[in-house]
């Protein structure tokens, strides 16, 4: 290699370094301030803060959900598995919503510890399977309802 | 020992080859497309939890992987320019652009439209999905400098550079399911030895990723014989390549 | 429902998944077609270089032809 070369390839993974440098540490700051996302135990813990918006992941809990026989009201118990918080919404699921799913909810919670929910996004696994496979995954116990659960534990 | 790479330095060579190879890549593209579809959408069973909806898969995340991929090879050829000044590294990054602009379009749409039953929502700004539109205005940057620079060596060295800068995005937009909460879930076939996806749901994809690779390469390819015979016009070679009707 | 019927409605959700099919062929496919006529107007221009090297090259020698037949004449000129 020419010392023109050399020189030319050290400018170049020079630059490349700092703005790698640049990125991470812009990244690691949107990690900390601008998702603003709390697990139930962390808002049980009384870490989230009241009247600001913000988002809380978990699993539907079996048999929480109940509807409004008036309007498209719905109200559920959201869990990390260690703790609960009861998310309050009106408007419409997504086709993924049930008992047991992971879901994120954007909202505000308010004094009562009751946290009302403006959208309601669900999220699903990296497993795709035919039904019948995770029938027989379910009765063998290898596939239950909590794997919706591990969405809320990177936290 | 390295003496065969310097063929991939001549531009008669380069154009011989992709000529040869061009209509292989583009009918075993087609064969593969055929077969891919097929099964993906007529013999592969519905999912246990998204029922029919998930078949998007089929072109979502293929062109997801080639929209990186694409920027890969774009970032590489870049940099070789950049650094040992072959123009034929230049000629490879700049075809690939609008591929890979193309690719990250299609990811981001279909996501969008897959997300919105599923998820309940056409956009969140995630982090996954946030980088990859990140991705695509890279790719729309590139070819905007290249066009807004009036002398060609000056264009093609500033947007090389952009190229190499923003390889930066790819590790994070690959690990950016895994780094934050994101409401994208995690990848399906990170693991080869056991793929979160059942077999019937996998062979498919696997067959509309190939396909979108020979795509890619094809596309390229035919790109590549346009800017070699643009940039070689006066030279002997091509007079007599359009003497012969073999263009 | 027949079988048909039931393929295009993909359990309900048809209009999600034949979109996304669409707007991803399409694009690929604008892909190859752009492709196709940036070559085929490169291989046009070169085709229109070849004959105006041609014509020059046919004035040259028609050139050459007149002036040797001159040159023939004015020597026949001279001698007569």
């Amino acid at each position: 290699m020419t010392p023109a070369r050399k020189k030319r390839l050290m400018l170049v993974s020079l630059m490349l370094l700092v703005v790698a440098a640049a990125a991470a540490l812009t990244l690691n700051a949107f990690n900390k301030n601008i998702l603003y996302f709390f697990s139930p135990s962390q808002i049980a813990n009384g870490e989230a803060p009241v009247g600001n918006s913000f988002r809380v992941g978990g699993m539907v809990v079996d048999g929480s959900v109940e509807r409004s026989e008036t309007d498209l009201g719905i109200q559920f118990d959201l869990t990390d598995t260690a703790s609960v918080v009861t998310v309050s919404y009106t408007g419409i699921l997504p086709d993924l919503f049930r008992e047991g799913q992971g879901i994120v909810a954007i909202g505000q919670l308010d004094n009562e510890g009751l946290f009302t929910a403006d959208t309601v996004l669900a999220k699903h696994d990296e497993n795709y399977m035919p039904p019948e496979i995770a029938d027989a995954l379910k009765k063998a116990g290898k596939l239950s309802g909590d794997y919706g659960a591990k969405t809320t534990v990177a936290e | 020992m390295f003496k065969w790479i310097h063929k991939f330095g001549s531009p008669p060579f380069v154009y011989r080859l992709c000529r040869a190879l061009g209509p292989w890549m583009g009918w075993s593209c087609l064969a593969l497309i055929c077969v891919g579809l097929y099964l993906g959408l007529v013999q592969a069973p519905a999912d246990y939890e998204q029922g029919e909806s998930y078949r998007i898969i089929y072109i979502h995340v293929p062109a997801a992987w080639m929209s990186m991929f694409v920027y890969m090879v774009m970032a590489i050829a870049s940099f070789v320019f950049l650094v040992w000044k072959l123009k034929l590294a230049d000629l490879v990054a700049s075809a690939s652009a609008p591929i890979g602009a193309s690719f990250t379009f299609i990811a981001l749409v279909t996501g969008s439209i897959w997300g919105k039953p599923m998820w309940g929502t056409w956009w969140v700004w995630d982090a996954r999905l946030t980088s990859e539109l990140l991705l695509l205005f890279l790719y729309l940057g590139y070819i905007a400098l290249r066009g807004a620079i009036e002398t060609p060596t000056m264009a093609a060295r500033a947007a090389a550079i952009l190229a190499v800068i923003g390889v930066v995005n790819i590790p994070v937009i690959h690990y950016s399911v895994e780094w934050w909460n994101t409401l994208h879930q995690p990848a399906s076939i990170a693991k080869f030895d056991k793929p979160s996806i059942h077999i019937s749901m996998l062979i498919p994809l696997l067959l509309m990723v190939l396909a979108f690779q020979l795509l890619y390469a094809w596309n390229l390819m035919a790109k590549l014989r346009t800017g070699i015979l643009q940039r070689e016009k006066r030279a002997r070679w091509v007079a007599d390549l359009v003497e012969a009707g073999r263009v | 429902m027949s079988d048909l019927q039931e393929f295009f409605a993909m359990g309900g959700y048809g209009a999600y998944v034949w979109s996304a099919y669409a707007v991803t062929f399409v694009v690929l496919l604008l892909n190859v077609l752009y492709t196709r006529s940036a070559h085929k107007r490169q291989h046009q221009e070169l085709l229109r270089d070849q004959s105006r090297r041609r014509q020059s090259q046919n004035q040259d020698q028609n050139q050459s032809q007149n002036q040797s037949v001159n040159s023939t004449a004015e020597v026949a000129g001279g001698a007569s």
